[in-house]
């Protein structure tokens, strides 16, 4: 199982995203000591520690621009101006000048007065050309992609087993007729197939998984058929048909545990597929719709600037690799996990 | 001057659970010209040693930690691969055991054949092709010139391994290496190799080495004999001593567990009656079990159960199975195969019918008939007086209680993802046998005690069995039921003969037990003849000869019958003697 702890390293920074929900346009540059202001009543105290744990402080603003968008972020040449804010509490604007330690009384010196401090607001990843932080626009694809990736997937697994699994059971014109309609499927343009599906029902992201898995069942339900012909021809299940068990026990209990180790393989490999498509499909307008994000849409947007900007391209690809990377190895030791061959002795 | 010495060869596998010596230290020789016979059991290490002759052992996790093999000069075990490669398959060639599985599906005849002689630069294109031909035609191929241009599939199974002893013997070798080729084949198919072998070896004056698991074959071609078990060579000697004065226990029980056609055993010695095993510090020691003869004097002693000749449990009119070879989906039937062609026979509850014949003839069809696993095109089928032929799934379901089969496979007749446990208690649950679960798995417990294997076994799963205890799972899988009536298909066709005792006297212990009947299924008339009460010899389709057992072997009245005894190998002393000169 040293796939789980492959992925876990993607696990634990998907919990932290749901607190950095700020999707706030910042200049489109990989700069390191960009900071943004937050203020907030508190103590001398209080308000000198929040700076230090929001990654420092910064000096004086020089644009008074600036305080307009007071949760905007602020650079050196803003240091040593005064800005007009308005406090969060409903109080009206002040006047406040910027110092280099982050934060200026904007009260009488009390016990308790509205500070403001400015805090880091480096983008470990950059932010696009829109100016939204990459890191967060990837967690949030991938919320959008992992999904799309297991919901569709497990909608084509189910489609694909039990159908692959029924005609090659059952065989002979059962087996041809529903082989033809396979060959017709995949005969049809899929976006055509999915636009239409996407047409008819509501559009929304739960209908976009079931479209997709809707499409991806084909060859997973041939590579099942292929599998249950040759167990088929086995003489357990011949045996299990003398013991008088019940055709769909059979091929529950008999035959699809049996087909377990290709079908968990190409899982994986319809997982990228899946989440490319959806890329594709959102493209087209039909999938996830910005401002929200996917992987794919990431991949997709980066490469069209990758010149200029190669970090768009290169972390959202490198994240889809890895994760790729994990689920082919969970692949495997849930292969290796699940037969009984191998695990124990 | 002997063309092969092999000296204490040890080849050993490390694997995680430890160290298995697979080969621990076995020595001999083999003379010019003459053939030497390595019999053992499987994991006897017999093909082992060949294979680490060939350099085919698979290193790691295989290790030949020491010996030597000296073949005209080379030490094949310490030589360059380069060297080794130069010899193996030119001066060396090797058959091996599944004919189906050791042909390249995807390239004709032709090619396979001429590719040794390419490689090793023996001949051009031209020249190989009709040294190809002119092999073929030696090794019992009518037409060569023509067929050698077919695929592998074109030809049958006992066609393949002659094709396969061409290819070996194509460029000349001084000596050929024969791992178990015959034991995939019908026995008539196998007599024929093996007398084809035999002319061969006569005629190339080549030196063969030939593993089996079957001293009966060894009695037919053999000159000299090795007998090896787990990894050691226990006996050898030349083939009328070993046959006429077996030294080792082990040598004495693989002798008389197999059954013969002029023997009376009810039951069955087995090697366990002989040989006693004692592990001594971490050494397995064998010995011969002192009361081993008069034991097996008792075991002719046996009496057979009464048997009611007009109380009929199945009755088998006129049956017949038709296959439509289709051509398409939107084409009627092509042709029409008929695999069974109007077959009639009875059987009186308690006994035993015995349906011989060679691959092809119709026998399995025909059992797959009589169970409803196929659709009987005619003809009717009564179990117990109710006419069951052509039943749904439902109507059948309360009849799959009484009915039961026993496949060949013991390795593809058990689902592998499923505990033994599951596998008995899941056909009992279907039938509503047992209230609960616990229930059932006693009764499991009980039924792996019935056919000899531990309770402590019912977590496992079949991979960890050997091919005879996982047969013994499948009589319990049918025993679960409590049928009256079991079909053995070919229940032991692919075992070793010491395995094939045991099973074969656990089906008899269970028939007077339980008064079972049975039909069994098989190419071999030895088997079928221990076995059976009555007998049904099939060909094409149809019963070509039946009635009482020993008579037919007494008197055959069809040339073909005839030729079924004939195929069963000979293996009395005298009949040795007289072929050894």
């Amino acid at each position: 199982m040293g796939g789980l702890s492959i992925i876990a390293p993607w696990i634990a920074p998907y919990g932290y995203e749901t607190q950095n929900l700020e999707l706030k346009a910042v200049p489109p540059q990989l700069s390191w000591n960009t900071m943004q202001a937050v203020y907030g009543r508190c103590t001398l105290e209080q308000a000198r520690t929040n700076a230090e744990q929001l990654g420092g402080a910064l000096g004086k603003i020089k644009n008074t621009q600036v305080a307009a968008k007071l949760h905007g972020t602020i650079d050196e040449r803003d240091y040593g101006e005064t800005m007009w804010v308005s406090d969060w509490q409903g109080a009206g604007p002040k006047r406040i000048e910027i110092s280099p330690d982050g934060f200026i009384p904007l009260d009488d010196a009390g016990d308790e007065a509205t500070f403001l401090y400015l805090h880091s607001r480096a983008h470990w990843l950059g932010t696009d050309e829109l100016g939204r932080d990459l890191f967060t626009r990837l967690l949030y694809g991938g919320r959008v992609s992992l999904m799309v990736g297991l919901c569709a997937t497990s909608v084509s697994l189910t489609i694909g087993v039990l159908f692959g699994a029924v005609a090659g059971y059952f065989g002979g014109r059962t087996d041809d007729l529903m082989m033809r309609f396979v060959d017709v499927l995949y005969a049809l343009p899929f976006t055509i197939f999915v636009i239409l599906l996407t047409v008819i029902f509501e559009r929304n992201i739960w209908n976009l998984f079931l479209a997709i898995g809707a499409v991806e069942w084909l060859t997973m339900s041939r590579i099942v058929r292929g599998q249950v012909l040759s167990l088929r021809q086995q003489e357990f299940i011949e045996a299990a048909i003398a013991l008088g068990i019940p055709r769909w026990r059979i091929i529950w209990r008999h035959i699809i545990p049996n087909c377990l180790g290709p079908v968990i393989v190409y899982t994986t490999l319809t997982i990228p597929v899946v989440m490319l498509l959806e890329a594709f499909l959102s493209f087209l307008g039909l999938g996830v719709q910005p401002p929200m994000s996917s992987w794919g849409l990431l991949i997709r947007d980066g490469s069209k600037v990758l010149e200029e900007f190669p970090w768009l391209m290169i972390f959202p690809g490198s994240v889809l690799a890895v994760t790729l990377f994990s689920l082919n190895f969970l692949g495997d030791g849930l292969r290796d996990a699940l037969d009984v061959r191998i695990s124990k002795d | 001057m002997a063309i092969l010495e092999v000296e204490n060869l040890k080849t050993w596998f490390h694997t995680r659970d430890g160290v298995v010596k697979a080969v621990d230290g076995i020595s001999f020789d083999l003379a010019p010209g003459k053939i030497l016979g390595i019999v053992g059991e499987s994991g006897s290490g017999k093909s082992v040693t060949v294979h680490s002759l060939m350099g085919l052992v698979p290193q790691p996790p295989g290790r030949i930690e020491d010996g030597s093999a000296h073949f005209d000069g080379s030490d094949l075990i310490r030589c360059a691969p380069r060297e080794l490669r130069a010899i193996r398959g030119k001066r060396i060639a090797m058959i091996f055991q599944d004919p189906m599985t050791s042909l390249n599906p995807y390239l004709r005849i032709s090619e396979q054949l001429i590719e040794p002689l390419l490689i090793h630069g023996l001949a051009e294109r031209e020249q190989a092709l009709k040294k190809a031909i002119a092999m073929l035609e030696k090794v019992g191929i009518r037409d060569a010139a023509e067929r050698i241009h077919s695929y592998p599939h074109e030809f049958s199974g006992g066609m393949r391994q002659r094709v396969m002893i061409a290819m070996a013997l194509i460029t000349d070798p001084e000596m050929l290496i024969a791992d178990e080729p015959t034991t995939a084949l019908d026995v008539t198919v196998q007599a024929q190799i093996l007398r084809l072998l035999k002319e061969l070896q006569a005629d190339l004056g080549v030196s063969v080495i030939f593993i089996t698991h079957d001293l009966g074959v060894i009695a037919e071609l053999a000159d000299r004999v090795v007998v090896m078990y787990r990894g050691h060579i226990v006996e050898q000697g030349d083939v009328l001593s070993i046959f006429d004065h077996p030294q080792h226990p082990y040598t004495k029980g693989l002798l008389a567990c197999r059954p013969r056609l002029e023997s009376t055993f009810k039951v069955l010695p087995t090697v366990s009656d002989y040989l006693d095993e004692m592990e001594v510090g971490g050494q397995v020691e064998l010995s011969e079990k002192p009361d081993a003869a008069a034991h097996i004097e008792s075991l002719q002693q046996v009496a057979d159960s009464e048997i009611d000749e007009n109380d009929l449990l199945l009755e088998v009119r006129g049956l017949q199975v038709h296959f439509s070879e289709r051509a398409g989906f939107f084409f009627g039937p092509k042709g029409l195969v008929k695999a069974v062609d109007g077959i009639s026979f009875t059987v009186p509850r308690g006994s035993t019918l015995g349906l011989v014949g060679e691959s092809g003839c119709g026998k399995t069809t025909t059992g797959r008939a009589i169970l409803n696993l196929v659709a009987p095109t005619e003809g009717s089928v009564q179990f117990d007086g109710q006419e069951i032929a052509g039943f749904d799934a439902a109507a059948m379901l309360p009849l799959r209680k009484r009915m039961q089969i026993i496949f060949q496979d013991p390795y593809s007749s058990l689902n592998p993802r499923l505990t033994i446990e599951q596998a008995l208690t899941e056909p009992m649950s279907v039938h509503g046998i047992g209230r609960h679960h616990a229930e059932r798995r006693d009764r499991a417990a009980a039924l792996l005690d019935e056919v000899g294997l531990d309770a402590r076994f019912l977590r496992r799963y079949p991979h960890e069995f050997s091919g005879g205890q996982r047969q013994r799972i499948c009589v319990a899988r049918a025993l679960s039921l409590e049928p009256e009536f079991i079909l053995c298909d070919e229940a032991v066709s692919a075992m070793d003969v010491s395995v094939q005792a045991q099973v074969l006297n656990l089906l008899k212990e269970l028939q007077l037990r339980r008064n079972l009947t049975y039909i069994f299924i098989s190419h071999d008339l030895s088997v079928v003849k221990f076995m059976a009460d009555t007998m049904a010899v099939m060909e094409g389709g149809r019963i070509i000869e039946q009635g009482n057992a020993e008579e037919i072997y007494a008197n055959p009245s069809e040339a073909y019958t005839r030729r079924l005894i004939d195929a069963i190998p000979r293996d009395s002393v005298s009949f040795i003697r007289e072929r050894v000169g």
